[in-house]
């Protein structure tokens, strides 16, 4: 018999103390292997628990721990069901992936200790944020999250550039940080309980209103468009995801963004619930909002994805391009819309984090990031290029990947609905897409006019390396041949969220 | 009474004010040091608002002393003594704005280094005609 709720409520705070216990190490013991094996016992050991609790809720169960036996209303309580078990499963097994490679990657990196302890508080930020139900708890996981992810953005610290972004990226967040503290202070003054779930049953319940908690969604749903780099405060993504060294790029464009997107789920809840004029109303002018916003980020994405010579700014804005679509499938407000949501969730995070070590593998190799310069540097590393094509094309849709059944549910989503201009941007930003990636690959791939660098090394890829791109890259087609019983899952959870309580 | 009120009700205004100076300051300052103390004024109003909505009216002097146990005691505190809640949480916001003052300085102390400027548009302006850096440092 396992105790279930010991085991993920363990998970955060197992991580904390690994990301503790390394610089500790790093005093003691010079060697570097220690440090790699603290690291990746701590990211496989997080791993099993988090799929021994999946595999759990799968059947329907929901696990619930409160902290020092304070229950629900008072206390801070983990709770996991099957939409938390399912984000908290993608996050640990692809930082589990992307923490292999790191292993390699951190060879060249000065100040790899800081690296590794900043990567294991961010991802226990992480899911200490997908578990909690506690709305302060929430703030506290987001501003650990942020910290370590302003840090990793800047670990380059000899880099003026990586600095300005850095502190670009943590002044917006700080400022959105802070009004988020005080509208969280502002509904405790209304409703005296901070467990959402119980906001939910005071305001959907008790009272049926919303008005105290209008200045706290609204202020939610903006530090979420933040958190997750739709329109209006989409601008520090491409820089900071470019600056950042490789593996964090991957565990930010990958995993961190999808933050705000479960925050606004979760707060959505809130509104949808309430069975008042006034709540339909706020609930159709914001959803028309968040569509609006999304659509501008898929062609401004779009856009900048095909005149970009940096490579990997060609990736982040393929982040915003598909954070587009996620917030697109959320705005509808349906369950069919959340499930796509979710599938797109699950696709992206495992192309964009393919498709960023795969060419960090050639970027390190060449030390450079421009288009032209790595022209017809694909050749000469073809393993590497074969990932990078497949999470390229898992990106753009093309059927034998996964990346095809999310778009075609996403459009679905829309259709049933009659939003037809939705399905029709759907449509139009991944024709677009299509040259930007392939304009990738065909300059990798195509002999370069004028020789630019010298051709070096045969490629070699390390076992850690190629056992990370080989799970991704598994994991790709995975999801197109589980596709029916993800598919059922997901919409599973997308009714479970409309639910009353 | 009233007296009581209108105090309350000034120093409410007064730290709104404040929230909002600090989050012009950090949004139209050019300084990054300019943008750090506006920050830190920003985050200690919210503070000072989040301990006012846990005050009550200053009828009994708290914390009153429930041991040995009885229950007229109990409802005594719960009627007169503050919210503690708000005050764990203020605890934790002002060890976050802490980590957050040191992280930006530490960041601002660098980049004066690097670059000899403290204003964030001619760092930017510079940033752009830095020209491409390759990814990671070499070590040998």
């Amino acid at each position: 018999m396992i105790d279930y709720q010991t085991l993920f409520s363990l998970t955060p705070l197992l991580l904390v103390f690994n990301a503790v216990i390394i610089p500790l190490a790093s005093v003691v013991y010079k060697k570097k292997v220690l440090l790699e094996l603290v690291f990746s016992i701590a990211l496989a050991v997080n791993f099993l628990l988090t799929s021994l609790v999946f595999l759990r809720i799968s059947t329907g169960a929901t696990i619930d721990y409160c902290f020092a036996g304070w229950s629900k209303p008072l206390g801070i309580c983990y709770s996991v069901n099957a939409y938390n078990g399912f984000i908290a499963f993608l996050v640990s097994s692809i930082a589990l992936a992307i923490g292999l490679y790191s292993i390699w990657y951190s060879r060249h990196l000065r100040n790899y200790v800081y690296f590794y302890t900043l990567y294991l508080i961010h991802l226990s930020g992480l899911l200490g944020f997908i578990y909690t139900t506690d709305i302060f708890n929430i703030y506290v996981m987001i501003e650990v999250v942020g910290l370590s992810a302003y840090s990793l953005v800047s670990l380059h610290h000899h880099r003026l550039k990586a600095l300005v972004s850095s502190i670009r990226y943590a002044l917006l967040g700080a400022l959105y940080s802070i009004l988020f503290l005080f509208s969280i202070i502002l509904l405790y003054n209304y409703v005296g309980v901070l467990s959402i779930d119980y906001i939910i049953y005071r305001t959907a319940v008790v009272d049926l209103s919303i008005e105290v908690a209008i200045i706290f969604i609204l202020v939610t749903i903006w530090f979420s468009l933040f958190l997750s780099a739709i329109f209006p405060n989409h601008f520090w993504l491409p820089d900071a995801h470019t600056e950042a060294p490789i593996p964090a790029s991957a565990i930010l464009s990958g995993l961190t963004v999808i933050a705000g997107f479960y925050l606004v789920s979760r707060i959505m809840r809130i509104i949808i619930l309430v069975d008042s004029y006034y709540a339909v109303g706020i609930n159709y002018i914001l959803s028309n909002i968040l569509l609006v916003f999304s659509t501008i980020n898929v062609f401004y994405g779009v856009v900048m994805l095909s005149i970009e010579d940096d490579v990997k700014r060609i990736l982040a804005y393929s982040t915003l391009l598909n954070m587009g679509y996620i917030f697109m499938g959320l705005s509808l407000g349906t369950p069919l819309g959340i499930a796509a949501s979710l599938l797109h969730i699950l696709n992206h995070s495992i192309g964009k984090a393919l498709a960023f070590l795969s060419i960090g593998y050639i970027i390190r190799k060449y030390r450079t990031r421009n288009i032209y310069s790595l022209e017809g540097k694909g050749r000469e590393n073809p393993v590497t290029t074969l990932f990078l094509a497949i999470a390229l094309l898992h990106l753009i849709g093309i059927p034998p990947t996964g990346g095809f059944y999310s778009k075609l549910l996403l459009f679905q989503a829309f259709v049933e609905v009659g939003a037809y201009y939705s399905a029709i941007t759907v449509v139009i930003g991944t024709a677009l897409s299509v040259y930007g990636y392939t304009r990738l690959l065909e300059h990798l791939w195509h002999p370069p006019v004028y020789p630019t660098l010298e051709s070096k090394r045969v490629e070699h890829l390390p076992v850690t390396v190629l056992a990370s791109f080989t799970v991704l890259a598994t994991s790709i087609f995975l999801v197109s041949i589980l596709y029916p019983s993800i598919n059922e899952f997901l919409i599973n959870i997308g009714i479970e969220l409309f639910e009353a309580l | 009474m009233n007296y009581e009120f209108t105090v309350l009700n000034i120093l409410v205004l007064a730290l709104l004010a404040n929230i909002v100076f600090g989050v012009y300051g950090l949004i139209v300052k050019r300084n990054l040091i300019k943008k750090i103390i506006a920050l830190n004024i920003a985050s200690d109003s919210v503070c000072v608002l989040a301990i006012y909505i846990g005050y009550r009216m200053p009828h009994a002097i708290p914390p009153v002393h429930v041991l040995p146990y009885s229950e007229s005691k109990v409802v005594e505190l719960v009627n007169y003594s503050v919210d503690p809640l708000v005050q764990a949480l203020v605890l934790t916001a002002i060890v976050i704005g802490l980590g957050f003052t040191v992280y930006l300085s530490i960041i601002t102390i660098r980049i004066y280094e690097l670059s000899g400027s403290l204003d964030i548009h001619s760092l930017l302006r510079m940033e752009m005609h830095t020209e491409e850096i390759e990814e990671a440092e070499e070590i040998d």
